[in-house]
């Protein structure tokens, strides 16, 4: 049939008719809206493989570029600094794994923080296990920023606290893993402001994202 | 509390608005392992994806599973996506409509064991010729006007039609079941088609 499809112009123009029609059943049937849970899955699935991904491809170069750069080549000292570099991956790599277990776990429970005035466009949730004081923040839509500013998440009970520096990609988007000095499910509110690079210990700088306030 | 911090404000970009995206940039969006990207087009076609699933299946959990699977292979297949030979949504709808086959073929020569097999990546490579129709008409044409035109279909046609899309039947799996000559399905499955295609045509669905 393909052959003769090749050859024959009426016939494939038939089929193209068939298929369009054919592809067009899908619009006969009601639409269903899906579970919350479903999009959470997959979303879950999608964070996990960025952090996987971001692991590989951000670490492993760097690591095998620290082992292998000629600076490094000579004796004890490149020993040392292998030893370092190993040290740095092992811990990093477990951070991103801490990361994927929390974003893949079937217990964890969500909550959204939106982009304030500020930034409408951000949106992020914080997923962690009850009675956990680990959680993950995934953030999206956050505007990259200049190398002396950084974003800071807090943490808000009575008063904030600083619960992290992060910046975005490209994209806008950053996963990063978050410990809590009290259980996740005491927290009562959240908070996203810009700070000056190195952070601050109490917010200065205005509040893109928040939950809760 | 923070009231007082918007004093401070500093200035930056405007947040970019997504005010209703093309599919084909969201999905080029998508194989640049935008997530913003692939939840948007989760919600503009999850909906429509269960439904099929659904008629296919006729099981909530499964019919959710499948989507839940599709959307993840688009995540994982978007590079392979070519905007210019398809549409996205017959892709998506192409991947569902197949998950949803193989499942029910599962189960038909396998009762007892009822799973959703997540990693058959026999679906993923739809070839480019079964997914190169339909364009942008999945964002336009109203769902009532296609169920209309199969509805104003005659009954031995549309049964063909049916049980071939929904049901995953063979021509010669139809003719078993309904007790007619392979001939006489092979009849009834062109006449339906060129049928809801004057249809659909009447109903002043365009890109056919």
């Amino acid at each position: 049939m393909e052959a003769h499809l090749r050859t024959c112009a009426p016939c494939r123009e038939r089929l193209r008719e068939a298929r369009a029609v054919i592809n067009l059943l899908p619009r006969s049937v009601e639409p269903m809206k899906p579970s919350p849970d479903t999009k959470r899955k997959l979303m879950a699935r999608v964070d996990a493989d960025l952090a996987k991904n971001r692991e590989r491809v951000a670490i492993a170069p760097s690591l095998w570029s620290r082992l292998f750069s000629p600076q490094f080549a000579y004796g004890a000292a490149a020993l040392f600094v292998a030893f370092l570099a190993a040290y740095w991956f092992v811990s990093q790599g477990s951070t991103q794994n801490q990361v994927a277990q929390i974003l893949s776990n079937p217990n964890a429970q969500t909550r959204t923080i939106n982009g304030t005035k500020e930034m409408p466009g951000a949106q992020g949730r914080l997923v962690a296990i009850p009675g956990e004081n680990r959680a993950a923040l995934v953030v999206n839509g956050l505007t990259p920023l200049p190398e002396n500013q950084t974003y800071e998440f807090w943490l808000i009970k009575d008063k904030p606290i600083p619960a992290g520096l992060f910046r975005v990609d490209a994209n806008g988007s950053a996963t990063f893993l978050v410990n809590s000095p009290e259980n996740i499910s005491a927290i009562d509110k959240l908070g996203v402001t810009i700070e000056q690079a190195a952070g601050e210990p109490a917010p200065k700088g205005p509040m893109v994202m928040a939950a809760g306030l | 509390m923070y009231a007082t911090l918007s004093t401070h404000l500093v200035k930056l970009p405007a947040a970019r608005m997504e005010i209703n995206p093309a599919d084909s940039t969201l999905i080029a969006r998508v194989a640049k392992r935008d997530k913003r990207a692939l939840e948007l087009l989760y919600d503009r076609y999850a909906a429509a994806a269960l439904g099929l699933a659904m008629k296919i299946i006729g099981e909530r959990n499964v019919a959710e599973e499948i989507v839940q699977e599709a959307f993840w292979r688009v995540w994982k297949r978007a590079t392979t996506f070519q905007v210019g030979r398809g549409q996205f949504s017959a892709w998506l709808f192409g991947i569902v409509h197949n998950l949803a086959i193989d499942e029910l073929r599962r189960r038909r020569s396998r009762p007892a064991t009822m799973s959703l097999d997540l990693e058959d990546d026999s679906v993923i490579d739809i070839p480019d010729g079964q997914v190169d129709v339909a364009g942008s008409v999945f964002q336009n044409v109203q769902g009532e006007q296609v169920r209309a035109a199969l509805t104003g279909l005659p009954e031995a046609q549309r049964s063909v039609i049916e049980l071939a899309y929904f049901e995953g039947l063979t021509h010669q799996e139809i003719a078993q079941k309904l007790g007619e000559p392979i001939g006489t399905v092979h009849t009834r499955a062109r006449l339906a088609l060129q049928k809801l295609r004057e249809l659909l045509i009447d109903l002043k669905v365009d890109a056919l």
